[in-house]
């Protein structure tokens, strides 16, 4: 291997991560967004709920959905299945931040919001598709100067914003392994691309923790901005053979 | 220490405690308020009660204090700190013998234990207590006979007990539960016994009583009991006068009986689940650490057990081999994880795992010196065990061997 390829970031659940980095080395041509990882390269910018490539819909499943909730609800079920069984204040996370962009919305569609939007596309259950990305369990893969896999950092939740990955763990004061901690080391040296930070574990509190949201929004003062775009709002569908950017 | 395996630790310090290094079910830490870190420690038995000892030099340690049992049919075997106060269960060797029960003592001074309280369960078909869980400062649960409870089986004698300590004088039962059919009077039938032995010897391998019970901050509501044959029980005690039956599992028989701690992990929804060997020479192997996925609580699943050295290398080394305590991730200067799993496994010594993926635990450490000095089995019996905040653990011999103190580089 001459050059490696820059890492990756992989998401939902993934035991031998060592197994995508070597089949990503091999072929780095693979999409930038998949159904498992997101190349941490140049073109990396923002991912939203509409993001091409990390869900890939297919015509007949397309059938199936009668409204923009159907596919909302589809969305949701999708990212909740990336969740390790055990691992509950992830799933949380994932609901509260659901709830709350639900939320927004809703606001945004009854005008309690910002006007800045264009009415053609202020509908609550459009809107939900702007909103960014929250990917479960990114690991960060870590590799020698040969491209040769050394390890991952691991994380609890991840969102990819205007180039920036941040980087969100509920340890909730637990120990957390040498490895892991020089493996996070080596990530964040020299690289401001990462924003790491610790919050308190999501509660269930009936799907929505605004604690956690408010803490979350801290940490990621864009996340509410996600309504205001810089082109024309996109669904989650993309027909195959057209030639649409994300 | 040629004969040692060891891997990922490093042992910092070795006290055989003034010469009675044998150490039952009771390893807690305070911390003082002039900063010091004491380790208390019950014995296994007779003559000794309790000793503290500083570990605020984890590789100078020395016992600051070492009391006496009242008599030498009596043992303490367990014990927790909270804050100043520390809460030890005495359990008798013969039924109606006293003082049976527990006693408090302020330990402010550590040198200077101080008794504060004394609840006695002694009683015409008691051995008094065997194992306490005192967290919060306020109750103490443990597994005790008492003078109003008679068993169906002599072995059965001990049961769940919830106790108010918050008046050290006035000790009061606030709470109790037994598993229906084992006392005098029940309607009801126990399930059959696992491995029955003749006699009514109390000391008998099996038994449908209570061993450890833990109850913790983040579900208040709920008790956690390992007992014996009668395998783990999740308990209501959101009214602790009235503990109700949530679920129970239990995989003895066919296994060989005698659970002994439920370890709830509360973010992975992971229940940990040890046996506890009670046989030398492998006699009841395998004795197994279970993980249960417990998401759902009224149908317990067990998903995989804690991988054990070969039974070949270790079966007959000598003493006991296999599963026993648990470090509890208690409150306090306490180690708290949900992934790193540490225990005491008697011959087998300390073991870590890795309980990252439930499937597929991974052994990562592990720390077997060779037999103690005046040990009377020929290899170590790594009791219980206990880690601080700062990843230190404090690791007790059974027989003679006293306090290891070992680092993990994990």
């Amino acid at each position: 291997m001459s050059t490696p390829p820059s890492s990756i970031l992989i998401y939902g659940i993934c035991e031998t991560p060592s197994i995508l980095w070597n089949n990503y080395c091999l072929d780095p041509t693979v999409s930038n967004v998949n159904r498992q990882f997101i190349c941490l390269n140049d073109e990396l910018s923002t991912l939203r709920i509409s993001s091409k490539g990390w869900l890939e819909l297919k015509p007949e499943q397309l059938l199936q959905f009668q409204s923009n909730n159907d596919l909302n609800l589809f969305t949701k079920e999708v990212l909740l299945s990336r969740v390790n069984a055990f691992r509950r204040p992830i799933k949380n996370a994932l609901l509260s931040y659901f709830s709350w962009v639900e939320n927004k919305c809703l606001k945004i569609s009854d005008g309690e919001l910002s006007k800045d939007i264009d009415p053609m596309f202020a509908k609550a259950d459009q809107l939900f598709f702007s909103a960014y990305l929250p990917l479960p369990h990114p690991k960060i893969v870590i590799s020698d100067q040969d491209g040769k896999f050394q390890g991952v950092a691991n994380f609890d939740l991840s969102f990819c914003i205007s180039g920036k990955v941040y980087l969100i763990t509920f340890s909730d004061g637990q120990f957390i392994r040498k490895s892991e901690r020089e493996f996070r080391e080596t990530l964040f040296k020299d690289d401001d691309k990462f924003i790491f930070k610790d919050l308190s574990k999501p509660e269930q509190n009936n799907g929505f923790d605004i604690e956690f949201i408010n803490q979350l929004i801290n940490t990621i003062p864009s996340l509410g901005q996600f309504p205001q775009l810089e082109e024309l709002p996109h669904g989650i569908y993309y027909p195959e053979g057209l030639n649409i950017n994300p | 220490m040629s004969d040692t395996l060891i891997k990922n630790m490093t042992l910092l310090s070795q006290n055989t405690l003034n010469g009675f290094g044998g150490i039952g079910e009771g390893v807690s830490m305070q911390v003082t308020h002039d900063g010091r870190r004491i380790i208390w420690l019950a014995h296994e038995g007779a003559p000794k009660n309790f000793t503290g000892v500083d570990v605020t030099d984890p590789k100078n340690t020395r016992v600051v204090c070492q009391t006496e049992l009242p008599h030498m049919k009596m043992r303490s075997n367990s014990l927790e700190v909270c804050g100043d106060v520390l809460a030890i269960a005495y359990q008798v060797y013969e039924k109606g013998l006293e003082p049976a029960g527990m006693e408090l003592f302020d330990i402010s001074k550590p040198e200077e234990p101080k008794s504060i309280g004394f609840h006695s369960t002694a009683g015409p078909h008691s051995r008094g207590m065997h194992c306490l869980w005192f967290v919060d400062g306020k109750t103490v649960h443990c597994s005790s006979g008492a003078p109003n409870f008679e068993p169906k089986h002599p072995r059965d004698d001990q049961f769940y007990q919830i106790l108010d300590v918050q008046n050290p004088s006035k000790i009061e039962e606030i709470g109790r539960w037994w598993i229906p059919g084992a006392k005098v009077g029940d309607t009801e039938e126990l399930p059959p016994r696992v491995n029955p032995e003749e006699g009514v010897d109390p000391m008998g391998s099996d038994a449908f009583r209570l061993h450890n019970v833990n109850v913790y901050e983040e579900r208040p509501d709920r008790a956690y009991l390992g007992y014996i044959d009668g395998g783990v029980y999740i308990l209501d005690i959101s009214d602790k006068s009235s503990p109700k039956v949530i679920s129970n599992w239990n995989p003895h028989n066919p296994y060989p009986g005698f659970s002994h701690t439920a370890l709830p992990l509360f973010n992975r929804e992971l229940i940990i689940v040890s046996d506890e060997c009670i046989k030398d020479d492998g006699a009841d192997w395998p004795k197994l650490t279970w993980i249960l996925d417990a998401r759902n609580e009224r149908n317990l699943v067990p998903i995989s057990t804690l991988p054990l050295p070969p039974v070949e290398e270790f079966g007959l080394k000598g003493g006991r081999f296999g599963s026993h305590n648990l470090h509890e991730n208690r409150p306090g200067p306490s180690f708290k994880s949900e992934e790193i799993l540490i225990g005491a496994f008697f011959n087998a010594g300390i073991r870590v795992y890795d309980i990252k993926n439930p499937y597929q635990p991974q052994e990562i450490a592990h720390f077997v010196p060779p037999k103690p000095t005046n040990s009377r089995v020929n290899a170590i019996q790594m009791n219980d065990v206990y880690a601080d905040e700062n990843g230190i653990i404090y690791a007790v011999d059974r027989w003679s061997g006293g306090l290891y103190v070992l680092e993990m580089d994990i």
